[in-house]
């Protein structure tokens, strides 16, 4: 007994079929020549799909039902390789594997509750600006927000590069990208040896929109393949902003109603159901931890539009990069004062929680102080200070690309502003010098032991006196 | 309908319902307007449209006609299809006896639908409200295929 | 003698002052009025004065004369006491410087004589002594060594069972992991033959399709392909399929 449908009327990739009695959305319906379509709505006496795979389709053309839903093979087989959303490699390294794969369905409920934990770790990105002032926790939903161009891809770069060398899988979806920005990132990865643990899914801008759409719910169930054996996963959306721009498509062009900005009615659910696919899981929940990073391009850094405003609500913080920052050289290019992380705070060791409070502190203040500067010629030895040591932090958070600090390192550097060696030179001192200082500090090897001997102390005063002892070191090298 | 049905006494196909309905509107149009185009009908056309009575032709005047038009396509979309999909492509008069079996054996059913599926080695699949249904050689072989592979070892040396 | 002299120097010195300052005074003091018979009161006064200091001068030095003789006696008496006892101490002394050097010497020979035998005595058992490390030494070493090489003997007797135990221990799990394997691999090659052998099948069906596609679609007669037809529909009337 199997159901079939005729086409009746075909619009570009929506047709609409009668017959199918009794299929649901999102099942999947086939030709005899084997292009799929996906069933998007149930009318009375139609039904609306649409179609997945290159394959030309006719009026009056037999549709049958296959009993399935979308889905992908999913295996360890991914990790190094790029796809696109039908599973299909794009990166020329050969065919997948067929038979050590598992399918999945890719439209799976979020786990409930019962299957979650606290999230206790810190997801370590080995950049100081981050790890310290607005850090991650393994598990965590953060929205990275940015004008064109304002280094959100250089830092999404360098987050797969360390998370690789620091044993993370990554999966890195590209959602309706130029073919030219994905090649870009595959090579990218590629020459860094990055991609060893990362899995690609891709979509470029010149595929069909519903295979665009469907790339975020492929890149998850990707995800939640390698987190049920129990590891922790980094995925990054990259962007959504693309992909609520082709479901708004695809619903006008089904006739459904227009709402906020002419998107769709259930654009928030569509992506709140991503979103909270991602989290830290207990064992019932198969232990690991799935990191969502969603990306949203701004246009003029107005982070009040209707579906960045949206993602805000339904992540756990968010980055704001801003294109003045990286003219300025600041790499990454994020904007401390607007990001916020609502759960790192958490998962920080306490010795970098107080040091990252006595930084926003430096920096509010300095902030404060800053409009008053550029009026008055003559500044207090106290404005001066506070100024200086802001620049100071400033030059200290940027960050070259491509490299890792561990956390127990960039105490030092951040300690290091309170030190005798820092707290009376200017910041030129500190730019013609910071590169022979990050070398001697990951190269030397008594500065681990040195290093790791820090993290157990209680306050910064402690700190302080502690790190005077490499005072005298760094001064000769600074010479 | 009685319209309907007094077609339908002679048409099997959905195809031909189309057809007949097309042609009747053509001439109906030519005689009570006037002739604009002709066109040139087949003979099982002709011979058709002279079997129709009078009082059924007369039945259309220059008012009703689009509006019984109408109204006739409303209905036919209401009556069930069966979809046929045969091996081979059959003559006119397999087409007939087909229709006739079907009016005489079955009562929801009234028009069909042929369709050509070669792969269908032989017997026909059947499609009716969009289920699918397949009674043919190809699918007997497939049901049966153990059967046959046992046949097949017993030659194998 | 010469205090006594002095005593009585000073009471003559004391005394002719006082003459003097009282004829002075008396003079300064002199009234106008009376002046005879006060002179010669005065005079009077010190013809007496003078007279009784004169005697007192006489006993005076008459009393220095006494008491001279008498030191000087005393004096040459305690001198010859003093001589005497004097010679008597220094015999004494003498005496007692003798005898306490010749004991002393005498002590001292003694200590000398004790401290010689002392020293050799001592430097006789140290030399014993020394005689008897050595020889310790010696018993030690050869005790020691017996024992190690005791020990080596008993350490490479061990060594020789671990390493034979461990050999037939792992003997025993490399055989048994290849036996694992081997199973394993004839596993992997069942499956593998019987995935194979189904595919076969199927191809076989498909073959046989593909075939009677070819043949019936020329072979087959329009009646028998009618017939078909037929058959087919009332096998579906009959699954109530179409009513």
């Amino acid at each position: 007994m199997n159901e079939v449908g005729y086409v009746l009327n075909i619009r570009d990739y929506l047709i609409t079929l009668d017959g199918l009695p009794t299929v649901r959305i999102n099942d999947l319906i086939e030709t005899q020549s084997h292009v799929r379509a996906v069933i998007s709505a149930l009318l009375p006496d139609r039904v609306e799909a649409w179609i997945l795979d290159e394959g030309t389709v006719s009026p009056g053309q037999l549709f049958k039902k296959t009993n399935t839903k979308l889905n992908i093979t999913v295996g360890d087989f991914l990790l190094g390789r790029a796809i696109n959303p039908i599973g299909i490699p794009i990166d020329g390294k050969g065919i997948l594997s067929k038979t050590r794969g598992q399918v999945l369905s890719l439209d799976q409920n979020a786990p409930p509750i019962i299957k979650r934990q606290f999230i206790n770790t810190q997801l370590i990105t080995g950049m100081t600006l981050i790890d310290t002032l607005i850090p991650l926790g393994k598990g965590q939903r953060q929205l990275l927000l940015g004008d064109p161009h304002s280094g959100k891809t250089p830092f999404i770069i360098d987050l797969l590069v360390n998370q690789s060398r620091l044993g993370t899988v990554c999966v890195y979806t590209a959602i309706g990208k130029p073919i030219t920005a994905v090649r870009n990132i595959i090579d990218t990865l590629n020459e860094t040896g990055a991609i060893k643990n990362t899995a690609i899914v891709a979509a470029s801008s010149t595929e069909s929109p519903p295979l665009i759409f469907y790339t975020p719910y492929v890149g998850f169930t990707v995800a939640e393949y390698f987190q049920r054996q129990g590891k922790d996963v980094l995925i990054i959306l990259d962007d959504l902003g693309t992909h609520a721009q082709v479901y708004r498509e695809l619903s006008l062009l089904g006739g459904r109603s227009p709402g906020k900005e002419s998107y769709p009615g259930d654009i928030f659910h569509t992506h709140a159901k991503l979103m909270e696919r991602a989290g830290n899981f207990n064992k019932a929940g198969g232990g690991g931890s799935i990191t969502a990073l969603p990306v949203m391009e701004l246009s003029e850094n107005d982070i009040t539009g209707f579906i960045p405003t949206n993602l805000m609500a339904m992540t756990d913080g968010h980055l704001v990069f801003t294109s003045a920052l990286f003219a300025q050289g600041f790499r990454p290019a994020a904007d401390s004062a607007a990001s916020i992380s609502r759960v790192g705070r958490q998962t920080q060791p306490r010795l970098q929680n107080l040091l990252s409070q006595a930084m926003k502190q430096i920096l509010a203040e300095a902030s404060g102080l800053e409009t008053v500067s550029r009026f008055s010629g003559e500044l207090p030895k106290q404005t001066r200070a506070t100024l200086n040591q802001k620049e100071i932090i400033n030059e200290i958070c940027k960050q070259e690309p491509l490299s890792l600090i561990p956390p127990e390192i960039q105490i030092i550097l951040l300690g290091l502003i309170f030190t005798s060696f820092l707290s009376n030179q200017n910041v030129y001192f500190l730019q013609k010098n910071k590169l022979k200082i990050l070398e001697f500090l990951l190269k030397e090897s008594k500065v681990k032991a040195f290093a790791r001997s820090l993290t157990k102390l209680k306050n910064l005063d402690q700190l302080i006196a502690k790190l005077e002892i490499i005072v005298p070191k760094l001064k000769e090298i600074c010479k | 309908m009685d319209i309907i049905d007094t077609i339908l006494t002679n048409t099997y196909t959905i195809q031909d319902m189309r057809h007949r309905m097309r042609i009747l509107k053509s001439n109906l149009e030519n005689t009570l307007f006037g002739k604009v185009q002709t066109e040139i009908l087949s003979s099982d056309d002709t011979i058709w449209l002279s079997s129709l009575t009078l009082s059924f032709i007369n039945y259309f005047t220059k008012d009703n006609i689009y509006s019984s038009f109408k109204n006739i396509e409303a209905e036919l979309k209401k009556l069930k299809i069966l979809i046929i999909y045969l091996s081979f492509e059959p003559e006119q008069e397999q087409i007939e006896n087909i229709g006739k079996w079907l009016r005489t054996n079955l009562t929801e059913i009234k028009l069909f639908d042929i369709k050509l599926d070669p792969s269908l080695l032989g017997g026909i699949a059947l499609v009716k409200n969009g289920v699918y249904k397949d009674y043919s050689l190809k699918s007997k072989i497939q049901e049966q295929g153990e059967m046959i592979l046992v046949e097949f070892k017993k030659y194998i040396r | 003698m010469p205090n006594i002299d002095f005593v009585s120097i000073t009471a003559l010195i004391i005394v002719t002052i006082s003459g003097f300052l009282f004829f002075y005074l008396q003079k300064k003091h002199q009234l106008p009025s009376e002046p005879d018979s006060y002179q010669e009161k005065g005079y009077k006064i010190l013809q007496n004065a003078s007279k009784k200091a004169q005697a007192i001068l006489g006993m005076a030095e008459l009393d220095a004369i006494k008491i001279s003789a008498d030191t000087r006696f005393y004096r040459e008496k305690l001198a010859e006491r003093f001589d005497k006892e004097a010679e008597i101490a220094s015999k004494l002394a003498s005496e007692l410087i003798k005898l306490n050097s010749q004991k002393t010497v005498d002590e001292f020979n003694i200590y000398m004589n004790q401290l010689k035998s002392d020293l050799e005595k001592s430097n006789k058992d140290f030399t014993d002594y020394l005689i008897y490390l050595k020889n310790d030494a010696d018993a030690q070493k050869n005790q020691s060594q017996d024992a190690v090489k005791q020990q080596i003997l008993q350490i490479f007797v061990k060594f020789e069972e671990n390493l034979s135990q461990f050999l037939m221990a792992s003997e025993q799990r490399s055989v048994q992991s290849i036996e694992l394997e081997l199973s394993a691999a004839r596993q992997l090659i069942e499956t593998y033959k019987q995935q194979q052998l189904k595919l076969i099948d199927e191809n076989v069906i498909a073959m046989l399709e593909k075939t009677l596609s070819l043949v019936l679609a020329k072979k087959m007669s329009l009646q028998d392909q009618v017939d078909l037809v037929y058959e087919a529909l009332e096998k579906a009337k009959a699954e109530k399929f179409i009513i």
